[in-house]
């Protein structure tokens, strides 16, 4: 199964969200899907004119002095202005946290996928829409808590990642049917049994204590305890 | 999260965000430079001779356009003098003519003498473009930062280093 090198922050909802945007478009591009760039690109331009708008009148301003330049500097910062405003359109209402657009190069389905997280709550949440190719639109909104792919040192598991992806969105599934499990099997498959023999004792030990468990989680001290113990 | 930097676009996008953070920040001072017409519309009181109106540290708005009225005598001007790279405060205390060619002459509130000994050598007043702006408004203590960075060079690579750090490594 693979599991990332790199551990990222499991306290830093940023990280879990940039880490899985990452990890989204290798996935379906490897399924099969050809990305669109579009977005992005159109984003980088705005971007970037805007930003050799201002070199320029870097250049000038500091060359020939502002008496001389007014005029230009005053189009430049309506100019700047301008395709800053079109640029925050663009990232609010149009790319809308996009992570994803490809086509399916076997059926022809359009999949975009937008992903969002809310302050303060470890869920990644997706938006996704399918346009087939009739041009029939579907959306779907999928909620999942990030420690489903991440255990509690932080690396990432790609195995569960995917199968959440299949999962829960059909045009994936169809791509990739191996991993297509329903909801309710898959919890079982997800969690890995990572605990030390160390741990292993501790736990046996504590139910037999009386302290009751549940599911694959684990009640010992140690410091992915906390984390795990939340899984119900 | 170094590793993100190998996508090219992600790497790009970054960049930009960098970019973009500076570029906003210098095209909003030149916003407010056209604005006000004036080359350096903000100011920071470096000296104390206008004390009691400024302090040292103070931050100056200036306005350097005159849609009504002429400066007159008794407003606070900013003013550069040739030869001179610091502008300087002062007050506008006598005015003899009109227009652009009235000969201005300033001081500053603490200051025992007028300024001709700051003027250029042979030069005993100021004109209306020698001014880059009025007074009219301030903040005080605020502009202290600049004096110490501009007092402790050192200072600004820290800061700058701790910015550039911050924003390449994160993204939020």
């Amino acid at each position: 199964m693979a599991v990332s090198q790199e551990r990222i922050s499991v306290h830093s909802l940023a990280d879990l969200k940039n880490t899985t945007d990452d990890a989204l478009p290798t996935y379906l591009n490897s399924l099969g899907f050809k990305q669109s760039h579009t977005l992005t690109d159109t984003r980088l331009a705005l971007g970037y004119s805007a930003f050799a708008i201002c070199s320029a009148t870097f250049y000038w301003d500091y060359k020939f002095g502002f008496e001389n330049t007014k005029q230009y500097t005053t189009i430049a910062v309506i100019i700047y202005t301008i395709l800053n405003s079109i640029l925050t359109f663009w990232i609010w209402g149009v790319e809308k946290g996009t992570v994803y657009i490809g086509t399916s190069k076997t059926t022809g389905e359009k999949i975009q996928i937008q992903s969002k997280t809310e302050k303060h709550v470890p869920k990644y949440c997706l938006t996704v829409t399918t346009t087939d190719k009739n041009g029939r639109k579907k959306r779907k909104i999928v909620k999942k808590e990030f420690k489903d792919w991440f255990d509690a040192k932080g690396h990432f598991h790609t195995k569960p990642f995917q199968r959440m992806l299949a999962g829960s969105v059909d045009a994936i599934g169809r791509a990739d049917p191996k991993n297509a499990v329903k909801e309710g099997e898959k919890e079982k498959v997800v969690v890995e049994d990572k605990r030390s023999m160390d741990e292993k004792w501790a736990s046996l030990l504590a139910e037999s204590a009386g302290v009751e468990e549940n599911g694959a989680s684990t009640a010992t001290p140690s410091k992915g305890g906390k984390k795990r113990g939340k899984k119900a | 999260m170094l590793s993100t930097l190998q996508n090219p676009r992600q790497a790009a996008a970054q960049l930009l965000n960098f970019g973009l953070i500076l570029s906003t920040a210098f095209m909003m001072w030149k916003g407010l430079s056209v604005l006000a017409d004036s080359p350096s519309p903000i100011v920071v009181v470096l000296s104390g001779s206008m004390e009691p109106a400024f302090q040292r540290g103070d931050l100056l708005f200036l306005w350097n356009r005159n849609f009504f009225e002429e400066t007159k005598v008794g407003e606070i001007v900013v003013y550069n003098v040739k030869g001179k790279d610091i502008p300087i405060v002062h007050r506008l205390v006598r005015k003899f003519g009109v227009g652009d060619d009235a000969k201005l002459l300033t001081k500053g509130d603490n200051n025992v003498a007028d300024d001709t000994e700051l003027y250029a050598r042979g030069q005993d007043y100021i004109e209306r473009k020698d001014i880059i702006g009025s007074v009219v408004a301030y903040i005080p203590f605020v502009g202290y930062v600049t004096i110490l960075l501009s007092e402790h060079p050192w200072l600004k690579t820290v800061m700058l280093g701790i910015m550039g750090l911050v924003v390449v490594l994160q993204r939020e």
